[in-house]
C-alpha cells in the first residue's frame, strides 16, 4: 500500500526535479565554472582555483562599479521605501478624493518596461540638459521600486493598526508621533521587506543603468562591457558574486517575514 | 472634576443611510451610562462622536457647558477603551499605560509613579514590565482601562469592553467596572449589546434602535415600564397584548384585549390601537394580594428549565388570544394543566407606539 502511494507520487516528484534543474542548472554551471582552472568557462572542468576571484576583487574598475551599485541600491531603496510608506499611509488612512486614481497611478510604472522608463529618463535629461550619472540611475530605480514598496506597505495597513493609531491619537499623540511611535514600529518587517526587495531589484538592474550612465557605471553595466571582450572564468566569478549578494538580500527578507509571522501569531 | 454631558440634536448620515437621527440626551455628572442596542442601532457611532473620532453632521456636544463637538480626540477630556483594547503590541505594560502621559510631556519619574498608581487601581501591580502578548484577555482589559484612566479623563468611553471575555470573567469585570466607577466618580459611557450587562452596570440605561433613542432611564424603570414596544421586546422576555382603546376616564383608559377589558393608568386616543406589555414573571397562577386582575384560563404548554425558574408557554382559552410566556417556580405546574392567569393591574404597561 505504502509503496503504491510512493509510486504514484513519482511523476510529480520527477516534474519538480526537472523544474528546479531547468531553473537552477544555468546558475549552478555559472558558479561551478567560476572556479575553473583554465582559460575558458566551459567543460571539461580542469580543476578548482580561486584565481579568478582574486583577479576580480583586485580589479579597480570592477570594485568601483561594485561600490557604485551598492550606493545606488541602498539610496534608491531607502527613498522608494520612505515614499512608498508615506503614500501607503496617506491613501490607507485618509482616503482622499481620487484615492483609487492615485493608487492606480502609483502602480502604473509596474506595467511599463524598464527600457521605456530608461529611454524616457534619458530623453528627459537630454531635454533639460542634465548629464548622465549615477544619480539618474538612482532616480530610475526609485521609479521602478516605488510601486513595489507601496504595494507591500499598503497591504500591511490593516484595520487593527488603524485602531492602534486611533488609540494613540486619543491618548494625545500628534500626527508625526503616531507615525514614528506606532505605525513605523508596527510595520518594521514590511518596511525592511520593501527595502530589501528594492535593493535586490536595483542591484542587478541593467537596462536603465546602461542607458543613463557614461563614465561611472554600476556593476551590471561593467559586467556587460567585460562580456564584450569574450567569456572567461572572471565573468563567472563576478556573476557568482552578484548572485550571492542577491541571495543574501532575499534570505534576510525571508527571515524577516518569518519573524513577522512569529510576532503576529 | 466631573461635569454633566449634554448631547443636543446630534445627527449623522452616511450617504443615503442615516446612522443617527437627532439624538438628545442629558447625562448627569458621575453617572454610569450604558448605550444598549442591537448592531446597527447607532450606539457605537454615538460613542465615536463623543470620543471625537467621527464628526457629526448636525448638533452639539456640551461637557460642563463647554462645546466640545469639534475638538480633536487628543484635546478632549475624554478617553476611550477600545473594543479590542488597542494595546500597543510593541510596548510593555508600563509604556502602554504611560503613553498618554508621555504625549503630555509628563517627566519620566512622575510618569512611573502615576503608571504604578493606575496599575494598582486595576489590580495589576507588578505587571509593568510584562509584554502585551503575555497577558490574558482580562489582564489586557485592565491595562486598557489603566491606560485611559491614568489621564484622569472627565468622561471614560468604553466600546463593548467586555465582548471578548468569557461569561464568568465578564461578570467579574462588570462588578469591578462598577466599583471603579463609583470610587472615581468619573462619568463612564459604555456601549454594549448585552442586556444583562447593561442592567447590571447602568445608572442611566439608554436603549437605541435604528439611530434613535428608544428609551432612557434607570434600568428598573426601563425594564419594568418600557416606553416603547421595541424596548419591551429587547429587554428580555415580554408579553405583548394588542388592544383597542374604548374610552378615556380622567387619567385612566379602558382597553379591550383578547383577554378582557382593563382599566389602566395612562393616556391614549379613543379607538386607537395600543399594546399592553407585561413581563413573564409578572403573570401568576394564584391571585395576588392586591390590585389583582384576572386574565382568564389557559392551558400550560411546553416548558424549559432555567435554574431559578421554568420558562413556560401558555395558551389562553379566550378566542383570538395568542400564546403567552410565564415564568413559574420549578415543580409548580405540569404541562397540559389548565390554570387561571392573574396579574397586578399596575404591572401592565400601556404602549401607544
Amino acid at each position: 500500500m505504502k509503496l503504491l502511494a510512493t509510486l504514484r507520487l513519482l511523476p510529480a516528484a520527477g516534474y519538480v526535479v526537472l523544474l528546479y534543474v531547468f531553473i537552477l542548472l544555468p546558475v549552478a554551471v555559472l558558479v561551478l565554472f567560476s572556479f575553473q582552472d583554465g582559460r575558458l568557462p566551459v567543460p571539461p572542468l580542469r580543476g578548482l582555483t580561486l584565481r579568478w576571484y582574486e583577479q576580480v576583487l583586485t580589479d579597480p574598475r570592477l570594485l568601483e562599479a561594485l561600490w557604485n551599485s551598492v550606493a545606488v541600491a541602498m539610496l534608491s531603496a531607502a527613498v522608494a521605501t520612505v515614499l512608498g510608506f508615506l503614500a501607503a499611509y496617506g491613501l490607507a488612512r485618509h482616503a482622499p478624493a481620487g484615492a483609487t486614481l492615485m493608487r492606480w497611478l502609483l502602480m502604473l510604472p509596474l506595467s511599463v518596461s524598464y527600457l521605456i522608463i530608461g529611454m524616457g529618463l534619458l530623453i528627459f535629461m537630454n531635454t533639460v540638459g542634465l548629464p548622465k550619472s549615477l544619480w539618474a540611475v538612482g532616480i530610475g530605480h526609485v521609479v521602478i521600486n516605488l510601486p513595489l514598496a507601496f504595494a507591500i506597505l499598503y497591504s500591511q495597513m490593516g484595520a487593527h493598526q488603524a485602531t492602534l493609531e486611533r488609540a494613540a491619537r486619543d491618548l494625545g499623540a500628534l500626527e508625526w508621533q503616531v507615525l514614528l511611535l506606532i505605525t513605523v514600529p508596527l510595520l518594521w518587517p514590511a518596511l525592511l521587506a520593501a527595502f530589501f526587495l528594492s535593493v535586490t531589484l536595483s542591484w542587478d538592474e541593467f537596462i536603465i543603468a546602461f542607458l543613463v550612465t557614461r563614465f561611472e557605471v554600476t556593476l551590471p553595466v561593467e559586467i556587460w562591457s567585460l562580456l564584450r571582450s569574450g567569456l572567461n572564468p572572471a565573468t563567472n566569478a563576478v556573476g557568482t558574486l552578484v548572485f550571492g549578494v542577491s541571495m543574501a538580500a532575499v534570505l534576510v527578507l525571508e527571515l524577516l517575514l518569518m519573524a513577522r509571522r512569529r510576532y503576529t501569531s | 472634576m466631573t461635569a454633566a454631558l449634554s448631547i443636543q440634536a446630534i445627527g449623522k448620515s452616511y450617504g443615503a443611510t442615516t446612522a443617527l437621527h437627532s439624538i438628545e440626551l442629558q447625562i448627569a455628572a458621575g453617572q454610569y451610562t450604558v448605550l444598549l442596542g442591537p448592531s446597527g442601532s447607532g450606539k457605537t457611532t454615538l460613542l465615536s462622536i463623543l470620543g471625537g473620532f467621527i464628526a457629526p453632521d448636525r448638533g452639539r456636544v456640551l461637557l460642563g457647558g463647554q462645546d466640545i463637538t469639534t475638538l480633536k480626540p487628543a484635546r478632549r477630556p475624554t478617553a476611550t477603551v477600545f473594543q479590542d483594547y488597542a494595546l500597543f503590541p510593541h510596548m510593555n505594560v508600563a509604556n502602554n499605560v504611560g503613553f498618554g502621559l508621555a504625549m503630555r510631556g509628563v517627566a519620566r519619574r512622575q510618569r512611573r509613579h502615576q503608571v504604578e498608581q493606575a496599575l494598582a487601581l486595576v489590580g495589576l501591580s507588578g505587571f509593568a514590565r510584562r509584554r502585551i502578548h503575555e497577558l490574558s484577555g482580562g489582564q489586557r482589559q485592565r491595562v486598557a482601562l489603566a491606560r485611559a484612566l491614568v489621564l484622569e479623563p472627565q468622561v471614560l468611553l468604553l466600546d463593548e469592553p467586555l465582548g471578548a471575555l468569557d461569561l464568568n470573567l465578564r461578570r467579574q469585570m462588570q462588578d469591578e467596572l462598577k466599583q471603579l466607577q463609583q470610587r472615581l466618580g468619573t462619568m463612564f459611557i459604555h456601549v454594549t449589546h448585552d442586556q444583562d450587562e447593561a442592567m447590571a452596570l447602568a445608572d442611566l440605561l439608554v436603549v437605541m434602535q435604528q439611530g434613535r433613542v428608544e428609551d432612557a432611564g434607570t434600568p428598573e424603570r426601563v425594564y419594568l415600564r418600557p416606553a416603547t414596544r421595541f424596548t419591551a421586546m429587547f429587554m428580555g422576555d415580554s408579553n405583548l397584548l394588542p388592544g383597542q382603546v374604548l374610552r378615556q376616564e380622567g387619567d385612566q383608559v379602558r382597553v379591550a384585549t383578547a383577554l378582557g377589558e382593563f382599566m389602566l393608568h395612562g393616556n391614549a386616543a379613543v379607538h386607537s390601537t395600543v399594546t399592553l406589555a407585561i413581563r413573564p414573571e409578572q403573570l401568576h397562577l394564584t391571585p395576588p394580594a392586591e390590585d389583582a386582575l384576572v386574565l382568564g384560563t389557559a392551558r400550560l404548554g411546553g416548558q424549559a428549565f432555567h435554574g431559578t425558574h421554568l420558562r413556560c408557554h401558555v395558551l389562553p382559552q379566550a378566542a383570538d388570544a395568542s400564546e403567552l410566556l410565564v415564568y413559574l417556580t420549578p415543580g409548580s405546574a405540569a404541562p397540559g394543566q389548565t390554570v387561571t392567569l392573574y396579574a397586578k393591574r399596575r404591572d401592565l404597561v400601556l404602549l401607544t407606539d
